[in-house]
């Protein structure tokens, strides 16, 4: 089976900044989470996957291509893709309607039908301006521009930031539509973890440029645990030698600590007395970037 | 291209149904301030590309658009020539509308009593010649002048190209006051050519060959910004 993304190695450096040896791969089926603090290289690593930099090291390959930016072919592959960046994509003198216009210029696979049927579900009137858009409205004009060409593969950055609860929670509906028709992907960089709780398979996390851990999200949220320990019970668990000292992550507090364990039903096999708390995906990325290690 | 050309007319829409408007009172403002319906007709023409020219540069900066594009099934080749191609087609709309204003206010004017209209804005006054010619050459001066700056657009995108541009027509002005600095003098073939100009179409000829010169260094230029645009980091 193809892989929809497959990024080995990727290197980019810029003045002050170096993307290094970031491999990451999005199979049919699965939603990849992209995390990380800000600057730490998810949007230059999703411009290489779109062709819109080119690597100095590595290779991008969509639907199995090495992509080469500037390529006719690349054309092709960016055509199966549907994109989500940051911020509302049109000029603020553009309609819905016209946002439509451009994406039946672009697509040789769009569906006005489709457009319309998700701009209505947005509640985006046709005549309505960007100017005249909240940002999250705007946002979600952008997705249902990226949904109406029906794509096998989205790559959505920060996607739902700006939209209030409910939008969120309705844009994740359409992703997971999205995600039960056929052999799709998605590639999604977030702040927004919890969203990641609810739709990712895999949960990548970036940090100065480099991958800090790559998992199934389910070894997080299923597996991994936050153990809630005084200072005696941390050495006491330290002493004991449960944890390697390379996984040793501990956020120290004002009543103790938080020591993120891999296997949190393990723990408490060991520890019977020390409370763990299943980890979400932000306590196992803070742990790790800025827990304390052995 | 095709892309493109579609993108960069649905956001100029709007823009395009006031400039028609703004257009037209320019040139009754000029017309009646010069006493000559050719200077009006002259000034829109030259006005109305490198005001879109600007108007799209602006907008392609606005809220991530020019990146986006690129996520787009579109190559940076096809983004410059269907941006030269867009601004090649309002350079000829802005011909018919130019002509199509002058001579409609022309019909105007030769409809009311002689009396109240102006001498300079008579239809004698104002023969085709020289509202072709006015129209002609004010859209080929401007498709150089975009020439230089598209290139530069391409390549800095408009912010900076704001400050690069103006430094560089400063210099082909200098260089230009430098080269000509004690006039033209329509000597030998030159007055030959101005001589040729008066007899019966020729300015029609003349204005083909002006606009095929400038169509020809907007080509150049189009292919200068292509590579340019390929070096763009975003």
């Amino acid at each position: 089976m193809t892989n929809l993304i497959e990024i080995e190695n990727l290197g980019k450096r810029y003045d002050g900044f170096a993307l290094a040896d970031v491999s990451l791969t999005v199979e049919p089926g699965s939603v990849v989470g992209f995390i990380g603090s800000n600057g730490a290289g998810k949007t230059t690593t999703l411009k290489a996957a779109l062709g819109l930099i080119a690597a100095d090291a590595g290779t991008v390959r969509l639907f199995g291509e090495e992509i080469r930016p500037g390529t006719s072919a690349l054309d092709a592959l960016k055509a199966r893709i549907g994109v989500v960046l940051d911020t509302c994509a049109f000029p603020d003198t553009c309609t819905v309607k016209s946002a439509g216009s451009i994406g039946r210029a672009a697509y040789a696979s769009w569906d006005s039908a489709r457009f319309a049927a998700l701009t209505e579900r947005f509640e985006l009137a046709p005549k309505k301006k960007v100017s005249e858009l909240s940002r999250g409205m705007g946002m979600k004009l952008t997705l249902a521009f990226a949904l109406a060409h029906n794509p096998e593969l989205l790559i959505l950055d920060e996607a739902t930031a700006g939209l209030d609860p409910l939008a969120r929670e309705d844009v994740l509906d359409l992703l997971r539509d999205f995600m039960a028709e056929g052999e799709r992907g998605i590639l999604m960089s977030t702040h927004i973890t919890s969203d990641l709780e609810k739709i990712a398979d895999e949960v990548i996390c970036l940090d100065a440029g480099r991958v800090v851990f790559s998992l199934p999200k389910d070894a997080i949220t299923d597996e991994a645990g936050v153990a809630r320990c005084r200072t005696a019970e941390l050495e006491a668990v330290l002493a004991a030698n449960f944890l390697s000292a390379d996984a040793v992550r501990i956020g120290r507090h004002g009543f103790g600590c938080n020591l993120l364990v891999p296997d949190r039903f393990a723990f408490a096999r060991a520890f019977p007395d020390i409370p763990v708390d299943a980890a979400t995906i932000e306590d196992y990325m803070t742990l790790t970037l800025k827990g304390e290690s052995r | 291209m095709k892309t493109m050309i579609v993108s960069d007319f649905a956001i100029l829409r709007p823009t395009l149904i006031q400039l028609a408007g703004i257009c037209a009172v320019i040139a009754l403002a000029m017309g009646y301030a010069t006493g000559s319906v050719a200077s009006g007709a002259a000034a829109i023409a030259a006005m109305t590309p490198f005001m879109l020219l600007f108007s799209l540069a602006a907008i392609d900066e606005q809220g991530g658009w020019e990146r986006f594009r690129l996520t787009l099934p579109i190559t940076r080749r096809q983004v410059v020539f269907g941006r030269y191609a867009t601004l090649g087609i309002i350079a000829l709309g802005t011909i018919a509308f130019a002509l199509a204003l002058s001579f409609g206010v022309l019909a105007v004017l030769a409809l009311l009593p002689a009396a109240i209209v102006p001498e300079g804005l008579a239809p004698a006054e104002n023969p085709p010649a020289a509202i072709i010619g006015g129209v002609v050459g004010g859209v080929c001066v401007i498709m150089v002048g975009m020439a230089v700056a598209l290139p530069l657009i391409m390549r800095f995108g408009m912010t900076k190209a704001t400050r690069i541009v103006p430094a560089v027509v400063v210099i082909f002005l200098a260089l230009g006051v430098g080269f000509f600095g004690s006039g033209i003098q329509p000597t030998g073939v030159l007055a030959d050519f101005v001589q040729w100009l008066d007899v019966d179409s020729n300015y029609l000829v003349a204005a083909a060959l002006i606009m095929l010169a400038a169509t020809a260094i907007y080509i150049v230029s189009a292919l200068v910004a292509a590579k340019l645009y390929e070096r763009r980091a975003f």
